[in-house]
């Protein structure tokens, strides 16, 4: 028997169906024929390898995936997405806005108006996503491939390959305790990103050249202890790929991200393959860090995103697990926005796709917490889609929750003014819903702004209400996205009256009941009431300064003092800062901030 | 009458799961992956309409709605710009390219070092490989790949050969580290 005939023997039968005359012939073969005896060998190591046990939520995410994929929008089936057209300015302009993007990217300690400046784009500009991914993307292969001859069907989900270089740590943390945090954070963040699927991590012996195209680099940053507290703060560069003038270039866009020890508040926890966690402590603190760059800033991963559809879908876990997948599927991205007379950067939500879609449907008719309805309904705006009409319409109905009802109300007054169902939803609340902001929030949309902007400042003004009903109104618009508006709406009256509110809400809250469930809000009020400009605003912002010990706030009135520094008021105020305030974050804000503070030499 | 995607789904596919976790296992060498495949298998299985010969040998249909997944997918990543380790910039130095350690948990050096050299192999040979490991015959590796039988003898013959081949050079050489996170 020669070597062909012995592979077919083999390839025609396992070993253990060989009738013993063929057993001997073949094993008389292998012990001779070093070449097939490799071969065999080959083949029997290959059937022992050890295989892990299918997970057990496999056929639960397949199930659900096939459900959405397949059953729920067939209608849509076969519809291409329109690609959005990518419109950018100048190759300059986007570099300096680049700089914005930092500030933007920032989710603490930048002054908030920077945030709400930037943010502040019409929705209707063209825009592309800044994923950087342009020179890295797997060229698509034909989408013909076969469940059978001649089918078409969506090609294979891949992760995209790219390459982060990480720079040299910078520490600059002053005691041990601090540094070993650090040490441990910056390990943790090395190995949760070793772990991202299509990523190459790179790392440098000493600070380099620019990066290459397709790269990332990535700088990491310690300090402290600041008030006890250490932080690490993250500048991930991305060769992101623009078109000027229709041709494809590239420009360097910078993403600033940021851990405290303190603060923790970045932690998403809801990728793939880890459970959700607080992100209290280093490690998994850089864990959410590593999400959160795989959601704001690294290619977009198929399947990822996959995985947290499947989540989203998955009945069998609670509901806040589910919102929190579909948080991370629709997290904002940076974008590029051409505006009328300049180019930026800004963060954008994703489109609802039509798995995504079903698992907000289902989610929305499924949970029982009010709180996670009126998440969902938050985190829709400004994506409109027919489809979700009717669930926010049975979710208000639904809802006996004030807080929660108000969420659907927002939504589909921004959204749904003009779709026939809603519209009639937004009547009906018009006429009957029991709270009056409600009301109002949904008479703004069907007849405009004139009747909101006089109950606004009425509401303001009123000295007959509450103080936290004086302020319900405009914490809801700075709740809302609408911070600009408040600033243009505010007159001389009524900041006035906002300087007498303001520092008695802040000296009671948190512990006021009134103001508890509206604290955020009020943070975020603070930043744009600092913003206005009236004869009261100074009062304004000295008031707040005095009545909190918000490090925020404070902050935020310090800078827009800064703003005013030709006032005597400000002046004076700014100077007692820097004297005499106990926070050396203030005091060097109010410093440098107001370079007239230097005291003038002896006999000028 | 047409069924639905989930009732295709319960009654043709989710028995077969296991097998095609198993397959998929094999040709991509992870779990993650592996579950990605068969996910994406599933999905495209569901989305059409089968045929009588299709309901009497489910396995084989959903095993050739992978493999073609997985064909499709490797020609993919053939035409992704990867940068290459000796591409980037001289002082640059990987800092990990070893397996997760869900790998290093499963698999010993032997397996490891099996494994490492079966990715080295192309698509198609990994496929008929995995397909003969798991006891499937020349029959049904014919009918799901859609390879004759002659030509399938022939190329099962070169893809072990290739994978001794891989072996021998793997043992010849010191510990060589290699770039790419995903086969």
């Amino acid at each position: 028997m020669n070597c062909q005939e012995i592979c077919s023997i083999l390839d025609d039968r396992c070993i253990a169906g060989l009738s013993d005359a063929d057993r001997d012939v073949v094993e008389a073969h292998l012990r001779v024929c070093d070449d097939c005896a490799d071969e065999w060998s080959v083949q029997q190591r290959l059937s022992k390898i050890t295989i892990p046990a299918m997970p057990v939520a496999l056929a639960r995410q397949c199930r659900a995936l096939v459900s959405a994929q397949t059953d729920f929008g067939a209608d849509s089936r076969g519809k291409r997405r329109m690609s959005r057209m990518i419109v950018i300015g100048t190759l300059a302009a986007v570099a300096a806005a680049a700089a914005l993007l930092s500030t933007v990217l920032l989710k603490s300690e930048k002054a908030p108006e920077a945030i709400a400046a930037a943010t502040a784009v019409s929705p209707a500009e063209p825009v592309t996503e800044a994923r950087g991914d342009t020179a890295i993307a797997p060229t698509v292969s034909p989408a013909i491939t076969s469940a059978g001859p001649g089918k078409k069907t969506q090609p294979p989900l891949e992760s995209p390959r790219f390459t982060v270089l990480v720079l040299p740590l910078q520490d600059r943390t002053t005691d041990e305790a601090s540094r070993l945090a650090t040490r441990a954070f910056y390990s943790a963040l090395l190995d949760g990103l070793r772990a991202v699927p299509g990523l190459t991590l790179l790392q440098v012996g000493s600070v380099g050249n620019d990066i290459a195209p397709t790269e990332y680099q990535l700088t990491v940053s310690a300090d402290g202890p600041v008030q006890g507290r250490w932080s690490a703060r993250m500048l991930l560069k991305a060769s992101m790929s623009v078109t000027v003038d229709a041709q494809e270039q590239r420009a360097t866009v910078p993403q600033a991200f940021q851990y405290s020890s303190v603060a923790a508040p970045a932690c998403t926890g809801s990728l793939v393959d880890r459970p959700v966690t607080d992100c209290s402590d280093p490690k998994s603190g850089a864990a959410g860090q590593v999400d959160l760059m795989r959601l704001a800033a690294f290619p977009p991963d198929p399947s990822a995103r996959r995985a947290l559809q499947a989540r989203l879908l998955d009945r069998t876990l609670s509901p806040d697990v589910r919102f929190k997948a579909l948080a991370d599927l629709q997290f904002a991205r940076a974008a590029v926005v051409r505006g009328p007379q300049f180019t930026t950067l800004v963060e954008r939500r994703p489109d609802l796709d039509k798995v995504t879609l079903h698992g907000v449907v289902d989610l929305l008719a499924t949970t029982s917490n009010p709180d996670i309805r009126a998440q969902i309904s938050r985190l829709l705006r400004g994506t409109p889609r027919p489809e979700l009409v009717q669930p926010l319409i049975d979710s208000y109905q639904l809802d006996t929750n004030d807080s929660s009802r108000l969420e659907v109300a927002t939504t589909l007054a921004a959204d749904y003014a003009q779709d026939p169902k809603g519209r009639e939803a937004l009547e009906s609340m018009v006429r009957n819903d029991p709270r009056e902001l409600t009301r109002m929030v949904a008479k703004r949309a069907l007849s405009g702004d004139a009747s909101w902007i006089a109950y606004v400042l009425h509401q303001v003004q009123d000295p007959e209400l509450a103080d936290a009903r004086r302020l319900e109104a405009l914490t809801y618009m700075s709740a809302s996205g609408q911070g600009q508006k408040i600033r243009e709406l505010l007159n001389a009256q009524a900041v006035a009256a906002l300087a007498q509110i303001m520092p008695r809400a802040l000296a009671s809250f948190p512990e006021s009941s009134a103001f508890r469930p509206t604290a955020d809000g009020l943070v975020g009020l603070a930043s744009n009431l600092a913003a206005t400009n009236q004869p009261a605003t100074i009062d304004l912002l000295i008031g707040m300064l005095q009545s909190t010990s918000d490090p925020m706030i404070r902050q935020i009135s310090v800078y827009a003092l800064a703003r005013h520094h030709d006032d005597a008021r400000a002046l004076a105020a700014l100077e007692e800062i820097k004297a005499r305030d106990p926070d050396p974050q203030l005091r060097d804000a109010a410093a440098s901030h107001q370079p007239q503070l230097v005291t003038p030499p002896p006999g000028t | 009458m047409r069924k639905s995607g989930t009732e295709q789904f319960d009654v043709l596919v989710a028995p077969h799961l296991g097998a095609l976790f198993r397959v998929a296992y094999r040709l991509v060498g992870n779990t993650a992956d592996a579950q990605d495949l068969v996910q994406d298998t599933c999905i495209a299985a569901c989305e059409n309409p089968v045929d009588l010969d299709t309901a009497r040998h489910p396995v084989r249909w959903l095993l050739r709605v992978l493999h073609n997944r997985f064909i499709d997918g490797a020609r993919r990543r053939k035409r992704t710009p990867v940068v290459a380790l000796e591409e980037v910039s001289a002082t640059a130095r990987m800092i990990s390219s070893e397996p997760g350690p869900e790998a290093q948990l499963v698999q010993d050096e032997s397996e490891r070092l099996l494994h490492q050299a079966f990715l080295q192999l192309d698509p198609m040979q990994r496929t008929l490989l995995s397909l003969r490991a798991e006891g499937h015959d020349l029959a049904e590796i014919e009918a799901i790949t859609g390879v004759g039988r002659d030509v399938l003898r022939a190329r099962l013959h070169r893809a072990r050969r290739s994978l001794a081949q891989q072996l021998n050079t793997q043992a010849a050489e010191p510990h060589t580290v290699r770039a790419g996170s995903h086969a």
